[in-house]
């Protein structure tokens, strides 16, 4: 079946929030499109609920603050997360999803940069609000437990006009410089990568929105592609119980991040190791494949305990905001599971392109998007370049950083800042990065310049290193010589700094282990690190 | 409590319980992952009743922290 001609699927055209919870609330009406679990019972939302509560919140956030207003919003995953998200945009207001693993002091660096006024919190935050409350006094902290209450309160909806162009989120994304850069989203931008990407993937059935919310592939996908195309979503406020959620709640599909998927792939092979049933399902493999080639899917039945330890109804899993190993994307395979990855960016919304079912090349991540062009810049003689991209995707730029967005959009070309290739069917490769971000397999951004920044101000560190290992974050130390003589044990005294400086960090961003080196690091001739070459 | 505790983590990632001791860091000893460690404190939740808050999971970095937030947890 692999790169037979497939048909786009066909997609509802909307390019506001609004108009994608009219056209859905009159299609689905009462069928549900959100559930969550909680300890005093389970709650499941319909479509005709979802946008009485949104058009009754937007109306008191536009009575109350007017327009224009940045609301920033933090919390686990919920119903609440996403009315405010959506209330405050049909509200003609900017939201400002916050991370929800950064400490009080980066979050009003945050707030204060792009001057939100209004913080909206699930309780788990409620010190991170009091925290912000003194921090930044003008600010007007929320409970999400009031947005009950003010959806209640309003008795006649005000029918609020927007601005399909205008600024409608402000997505903080790590900068290679340490400082995060606020790349701003008109709500044309998200409506059209949720089209866009639903014409390349059609998603039914069930699933579990799994990835935090302020994350803009989960948002995309788990959000706003769900309720166009009617998908039951369980909304996971954590990632406790990721396995036993899916066996109860059977999920058809899964978006989620390389992390998870490659968790759930060791727990397999270490199941199949220990029932000893290894050499039996490579013999099964060989009896379906021809069978594949026949169009007959035989692997359902025949791999049916492995997919039955997955709930026993995934058909699929789209694996986004990090590279997956493609041994795991054949293993899922053989087992009927389908993973399609793709490439994206939050400065594109952030699908840009993905690998569809029945048309895809083994290690790129896919063709762009429709109505999406993606082109390399200054390709060297072997075809590889920058990845830039072109499209109604594309961000209107970096909050209050004209520079900046002019220097990643160029003639209206974004600059990825990945280097990559382009194939003659147009499926794209990831190569390399210009870029020193690391990204881990969560999807997490991080650029290594901030924290050898913050290593280099421990007392005795003269340079220092941080890049990947094995999923984790290192740190190379070189420290000063004469510091290191006055220390008995320079690795201990060094461990309990690091672990200091990882008490202030999200999670994250955390310094797994650090090494210490006898000699200064390779340079180039301007004097900068060579990243590669001392790896 | 703490065999109890080691027994899961022995389970969870699969090496040998005498291997895990009070002050094996989860992490960089025995190989945990950041999704790892949320992982195991649903195991946690369900092993010994209790309700850990998703930003109280970054405190546990040791088996001897975890032993010590279920005490602390269960005496609440």
């Amino acid at each position: 079946m692999k790169n037979k001609p497939f048909p786009y699927y066909e997609v509802p055209q909307f390019a506001t929030i609004s108009e994608l919870l009219e056209l859905t609330k009159n299609k689905y009406s009462e069928k549900i499109i959100f559930r969550t679990k909680k300890k005093k019972g389970d709650e499941a939302v319909s479509y005709n609920r979802l946008y009485d509560d949104v058009i009754k919140l937007a109306t008191h956030f536009h009575q109350t603050y007017g327009e224009r207003t940045r609301i920033a919003v933090i919390g686990e995953n919920s119903y609440e997360w996403i009315i405010t998200y959506f209330a405050v945009v049909c509200s003609n207001n900017i939201i400002v999803p916050v991370d929800k693993e950064l400490s009080s002091s980066d979050i009003a660096e945050l707030l204060k940069d792009c001057e939100a006024t209004v913080f909206v919190y699930s309780k788990d935050y409620d010190d991170i609000a009091d925290d912000l409350g003194e921090l930044i006094s003008s600010l007007a902290c929320i409970n999400m437990k009031s947005l009950k209450s003010y959806i209640e309160g309003i008795a006649e909806v005000q029918k609020i006009d927007t601005d399909k162009d205008s600024p409608a989120a402000i997505i903080y994304t790590s900068g290679t410089t340490g400082k995060s850069k606020g790349v701003i989203l008109s709500q044309n931008n998200i409506c059209a990568d949720s089209r866009h990407s639903m014409t390349f993937v059609y998603l039914y059935g069930r699933t579990i929105a799994l990835l935090p919310f302020h994350h803009t592939f989960a948002f995309t996908v788990s959000v706003m592609c769900n309720i166009c195309n009617g998908v039951d979503t369980l909304i996971a406020p954590s990632l406790k119980n990721v396995m036993e959620l899916i066996n109860d709640f059977k999920p058809t599909y899964l978006a989620v991040v390389p992390m998870i998927v490659e968790k759930v792939d060791k727990g397999i092979l270490q199941k199949i190791e220990k029932s000893g049933k290894k050499k039996l399902l490579g013999v099964l493999d060989k009896v379906c494949k021809p069978f594949d080639a026949l169009g007959i899917g035989l692997r359902n039945k025949c791999f049916s305990a492995i997919r039955n330890g997955l709930g026993g109804e995934l058909d699929f899993i789209i694996s986004g905001g990090a590279p997956i190993d493609q041994q795991i994307i054949d293993r899922f395979d053989s087992y009927g599971i389908k993973i399609m990855n793709g490439y994206g960016i939050s400065e594109c919304s952030p699908v840009v392109s993905v690998n569809r079912r029945y048309h895809y090349r083994v290690g790129s991540i896919g063709q762009a998007l429709p109505e999406v062009k993606v082109k390399i810049d200054n390709p060297a003689e072997n075809g590889e370049g920058e990845i830039c991209v072109q499209g109604d995707i594309v961000m209107l730029g970096y909050y209050n950083m004209p520079e900046e967005t002019e220097k990643a959009i160029v003639d209206g070309w974004f600059h990825t800042g990945d280097l990559g290739k382009i194939d003659k069917d147009g499926f794209i490769y990831i190569t390399g990065r210009i870029k020193n971000l690391i990204i881990l397999s969560n999807g997490k951004n991080v650029s290594p310049e901030e924290l050898e920044t913050l290593i280099g101000r421990i007392p005795g560190v003269v340079e220092c290193l941080v890049s990947e290992e094995d999923y984790k974050l290192v740190a190379e130390i070189y420290p000063d010589e004469e510091f290191r003589a006055t220390q008995s044990d320079i690795q201990a005294y060094f461990n309990e700094q690091i672990d200091q400086l990882n008490d202030t960090l999200p999670p994250y961003k955390a310094i797994a282990k650090v090494t210490i080196r006898d000699t200064e690091f390779v340079k180039t001739t301007t004097k900068k690190i060579k990243r590669t070459y001392n790896k | 409590m703490l065999n109890k505790v080691i027994s899961i983590i022995s389970e969870y990632q699969d090496i040998p319980a005498d291997t895990i001791h009070v002050d094996s860091h989860l992490v960089n000893d025995l190989g945990f992952t950041s999704y790892d460690v949320v992982s195991l404190v649903g195991k946690f939740e369900d092993e010994f009743d209790i309700e850990v808050p998703d930003r109280k999971i970054k405190l546990m970095k040791t088996v001897d922290d975890i032993v010590k937030f279920i005490e602390a947890a269960m005496e609440e």
